[in-house]
């Protein structure tokens, strides 16, 4: 499966310009990597060990999922209806981050749980609006028909609404940067706050592998996919999906975290209204 | 063995720090050797073996440190600062005694609705030896009570400009804008070494955090005391380090009592509290 080799090499490509953009060196998520692997793994008492070590696998197996149907120029499985796929995938982190946060028993932990989902009202319908608005633009749910859908004009250009409210929703999904108060450093990691060794290193592995899932996604879905200039398809999918990461990851040292007690009235009042207005646009045109 | 010794050979450290009432030197000290190392502080126990416990702990903090370590993940070691401390094997892996039924104390609130927790005074980004004992429900701050575990004579003496950026890195940490606070630090460890010509640095800085809407839409009308809500005294800090770089009178210093505490974060949600008490100067 090439897809989901190129997008393990993105997560980790991710990691690492964060560390670089930190100041610190190129390898240091690797190092990190070395020492979570090097470092036992504990438990809390009367934590639900299944339940959590169930939130921390299922992240990156839903991550490697939803890549399957991504194209990397033009390759990828069939699926007719891959952005359904795609989606279902995604909202695995909403049970993820709430397993690890339930089930480790701890206060703060909780709390970050609760975020999250507080968070995914807050992202979740904007998003499927975003995607929605794509499909119907292309008469398609299928990532490779959406893609030929923009022969000459992106989606990104001509629906930019949609294209900035995804890259929003990809930031939450993926609780990175600004939308990173589910396991924020205000209660102490939140979420993830007692998961360590190999339990942290897997889950923050599926998370890097969310993100970089996400800006791959967005290629096809807005920036033409493998569409380009010179190189073979497979290079434009890849270096697109990777200036789109690098913005996504750059945003963490550029805002500071959102609460969702604020933020929620924004996505409800701005954001869902927005995209519906893009839609009704798109639907015109197209229709 | 042989696999476990080269991943800890290439693997970077990760200290939890904790800082004593009269650890604030020793604290500065560490925060610049990792800022040079290039190494990350951990925010929770779990995710490191390594303790990091800067000055000296009274008996009641020392208590709150030995809970700490032993929910700490074998290998362990503990260190008084990061002399000594390399990449490495170091130390003695004593995984036999991991035990954490203690913890348990902290959690019998479970079976209430409101579930007692303390914050502090073991937790990053927070004033030393400062314990508030808060009733949540939810993520919801009912009610609070302030203990001030131990305490020492100021560390920052006349320094102004040094002590407030060390405030408004805390704040930054908190409010979740971990670069920007990074720069705050830096700043703090120049004024600190007496350097000069920092005006034009902080300005910079200044600009960034001030225009920084986000900041503003997550800090506004938060914590109000006096009329003035966390993001108004973030702004009388800058204002009072941007005067003391420029040369001016930045004005007498009102440090606060951690009695205001209690009252300013009932009825809070978890992450303003921790606005709230990072936006308040208790440090003396």
């Amino acid at each position: 499966m090439a897809e989901v080799a190129v997008l393990g090499v993105l997560a980790v490509a991710a990691a690492s310009l964060d560390a670089v953009f930190g100041g610190r060196s190129w390898d240091a998520p690797l190092r990190e990597a070395a020492r979570l692997l090097a470092t036992a793994r504990r438990t809390t008492v009367r934590s639900d060990v299944l339940l959590m070590r169930a939130g921390v696998v299922v992240l990156p197996v839903a991550v490697a999922v939803a890549a399957a149907v991504v194209p990397v120029g033009d390759r990828a499985v069939g699926v007719p209806v891959g952005v359904v796929w795609f989606n279902a995938m995604e909202v695995v982190a909403w049970a993820s981050v709430w397993l690890v946060g339930w089930g480790t028993n701890s206060a703060f932990a909780l709390v970050g749980g609760y975020r999250f989902l507080a968070q995914g009202l807050a992202y979740e319908l904007p998003h499927m609006f975003a995607l929605v608005t794509v499909a119907l633009a292309a008469h398609s749910l299928d990532f490779r028909e959406i893609a030929a859908a923009q022969d000459g004009l992106w989606f990104g250009v001509w629906m930019p609404v949609a294209f900035a409210v995804y890259l929003v929703s990809a930031l939450a999904m993926t609780f990175w940067g600004p939308f990173g108060h589910p396991v924020g450093d205000d209660v102490a990691g939140g979420a993830v706050l007692e998961l360590s060794g190999a339990d942290r290193l897997v889950f923050f592995a599926g998370r890097y592998g969310l993100l970089a899932v996400a800006a791959a996604a967005s290629v096809p879905l807005f920036l033409g996919g493998g569409a380009g200039p010179v190189l073979p398809g497979w290079a434009w999918s890849v270096l697109k999906a990777a200036a789109v990461l690098a913005l996504l990851v750059w945003t963490r040292r550029r805002l500071p975290v959102l609460r969702m007690e604020r933020f929620m009235t924004a996505a409800w009042t701005v954001l869902i209204p927005a995209v519906l207005l893009q839609m009704l646009v798109v639907g015109i045109v197209v229709v | 063995m042989d696999v476990t010794r080269w991943l800890r050979g290439y693997a970077t450290p990760c200290p939890f720090v904790v800082s004593a009432a009269d650890g604030t030197g020793v604290r500065l000290d560490v925060e610049a050797e990792l800022r040079a190392r290039g190494w990350r502080r951990a925010v929770s126990p779990g995710e490191t073996g390594l303790l990091v416990v800067c000055g000296n702990p009274g008996p009641e903090l020392e208590r709150a440190i030995d809970r700490v370590w032993r929910s700490m993940p074998a290998p362990r070691r503990r260190a008084a600062g990061l002399d000594g401390v390399d990449a490495g094997p170091g130390g003695t892996p004593d995984a036999g005694d991991v035990g954490m039924a203690e913890r348990g104390d902290d959690r019998d609130g479970l079976r209430l609705d409101v579930l007692h927790v303390p914050l502090g005074p073991v937790l990053p980004d927070w004033p030393a030896g400062v314990r508030l004992d808060v009733a949540l429900q939810g993520d919801v701050v009912r009610e609070a009570e302030v203990t001030v575990v131990e305490s020492a004579p100021s560390f920052w003496g006349d320094g102004r400009a040094p002590r407030r950026l060390d405030g408004v890195a805390r704040l930054l940490r908190v409010a979740g804008w971990g670069a920007a606070a990074e720069r705050a630090e830096v700043l703090r460890d120049a004024a600190l070494r007496g350097e000069d010509g920092l005006a034009a640095g902080f300005a910079g800085f200044r600009r960034r955090v001030g225009r920084s809407w986000t900041l503003r839409w997550m800090t506004r009308g938060v914590g109000v005391a006096d009329g003035v809500d966390v993001h108004g005294r973030l702004g009388a800090w800058l204002d009072e380090i941007g005067a003391v770089f420029g040369g001016a009178d930045p004005g007498p210093s009102r440090p606060a009592s951690v009695d205001v505490l209690p009252g300013l974060v009932a009825g809070e949600e978890l992450g303003r509290a921790r606005l709230i008490v990072a936006s308040v100067d208790v440090d003396g």
